[in-house]
């Protein structure tokens, strides 16, 4: 059920999901035109790029995650009701997924083609991109409930949390580039893998310790 | 002394105010001798490297205080841990008091490794896996820093500092083998506990009273600016009043 309400609320306000993927596409555009010399060279900027980018634009609609459920009290109900805390937080986490980082890995063959990525790599591409964007989404979580109460996320949430992020990115950008150069992933993908993994132990506690903190109950 | 009263007088901040004290000082004694002594024997009396010539005893600046701004991340995450487990409110002015200690130190590494590179890369900023993790961690540390400048509740600031040192600390290795995975072209790791290591005594006997007199330093640093931001909070109670009202106000601080 409240699955579904979150899914009502993304439907109703279809912004959550066009402002960062236009975000993606501007990104790409201006990447496009000041890379334009390096960009031929086998595509193997592109995976670097990408992730840069599905990173960025994911950053966009974490602030917002919390904010509206906090303002109008909903958040603190949810949280004081019957359903256990826990599951809240993997549910919020589940949606804002859905609406970030599914939809990054459903257009990331289209910028991939832009960006010159060679075709025999899209398949390699989504596979990394799904399984590293709940990672993403896990750790903005616990900066999303750590800042909703200050009233200005935007520029301290990345502060935050950019410098945690830095692996998945690492190990994504860098499998990609394994791939072009020598075809295989090189343990990129186990290690985005076990990083996800242990930003599903971890996040989902830590930002529920955050909102507790930040609703001061 | 029970193990419950040893416990519980780590909640007070009075008690740690009074018994740090000479802890400080010895730590502040023991680091002026450590650190003058491996200074002078470092940069005067240790033998030339035969590649790098003198170029090479920055690492006695550059390696200590590259140890000791990951040391004191860790050291952060713990005392979190500790504060967010059993509500020590010392933990959090252990935070406090770390936190500028270890972005100057994580600085002062980033700045000296870019002056050793010059001379023996060829270049004063190469992305190489350590260099990496470093700058990651001055990011790690500036979050913090900048989340606690934005909360004004003090309890609110020491838990959320709490969770975001942990979950960095954790965070810390995954970092450092992910940039070391991605790439690297700097020279092995010099130094390590188990192995011995490939330079000669005289060369290295500098480096580990470098290393204790850095600790030392910390430790005298910290605990110092733990008892000041003491005072600071404490300011309303009896005691602190007390001594702010007595003569000799600077014995009990320095």
């Amino acid at each position: 059920m409240l699955v579904r309400r979150e899914f009502i609320a993304i439907a109703r306000n279809p912004s959550l999901v066009i402002n960062p993927l236009m975000f993606l596409l501007m990104a790409v555009t201006i990447f496009a035109i000041t890379l334009k010399p390096i960009l031929g060279d086998m595509g193997r900027a592109a995976g670097g790029l990408i992730w840069v980018l599905v990173l960025l634009s994911s950053l966009t609609s974490l602030d917002s995650l919390f904010r509206k459920d906090y303002d109008n009290g909903t958040l603190e109900q949810l949280l004081l009701g019957e359903v256990n805390p826990f599951f809240l937080v993997l549910m919020k986490c589940f949606t804002h997924w859905c609406s970030s980082g599914l939809v990054m890995v459903i257009v990331a063959p289209v910028i991939a083609m832009s960006l010159g990525l060679s075709q025999d790599l899209y398949g390699s591409l989504v596979l990394c991109l799904l399984v590293g964007t709940p990672a993403i989404s896990l750790i903005g979580l616990v900066g999303a409930a750590l800042t909703v109460a200050l009233g200005r996320g935007g520029a301290l949430l990345s502060l935050l949390i950019l410098p945690i992020m830095f692996p998945v990115v690492i190990f994504g950008g860098g499998s990609i580039d394994s791939l072009v150069m020598s075809g295989e992933f090189g343990g990129g993908l186990i290690w985005l893998f076990a990083t996800s993994m242990l930003a599903l132990g971890v996040a989902p506690i830590a930002t529920l310790f955050a909102l507790r903190l930040s609703i001061e109950i | 002394m029970s193990a419950k009263t040893w416990f519980h007088q780590w909640g007070s901040p009075r008690w740690f105010f009074e018994k740090a004290k000479p802890v400080s000082t010895v730590l502040g004694l023991l680091s002026l001798v450590f650190l003058s002594l491996g200074i002078i024997w470092g940069l005067a009396f240790a033998p030339e490297d035969y590649q790098q010539g003198n170029s090479f005893r920055i690492m006695y600046v550059h390696v200590p205080s590259a140890l000791l701004c990951q040391s004191l991340y860790l050291f952060m995450g713990i005392a979190g841990f500790i504060g967010l487990v059993w509500r020590m409110k010392l933990t959090d002015v252990a935070i406090s008091a770390a936190i500028p200690l270890g972005m100057m130190l994580t600085a002062v590494a980033l700045i000296t490794g870019s002056l050793w590179g010059r001379p023996t890369w060829g270049t004063w900023w190469e992305w190489d896996g350590r260099t990496v993790s470093t700058l990651v961690l001055f990011f790690l540390y500036f979050g913090i820093y900048a989340l606690r400048q934005a909360i004004k509740d003090s309890s609110t600031k020491a838990n959320a500092t709490a969770i975001i040192a942990m979950v960095g600390t954790l965070n810390i290795p995954i970092i450092k083998y992910s940039v070391d995975w991605w790439h690297t072209l700097h020279q092995p790791a010099t130094f390590t506990i188990t192995e011995k290591p490939a330079m000669p005594s005289e060369m290295w006997l500098p480096f580990l009273v470098m290393v204790i007199g850095f600790y030392c330093f910390a430790g005298h640093n910290v605990i110092s600016r733990m008892r000041i931001e003491i005072l600071r909070r404490e300011s309303g109670s009896a005691w602190v009043r007390s001594i702010a009202m007595s003569g000799e106000k600077a014995r009990y601080v320095f």
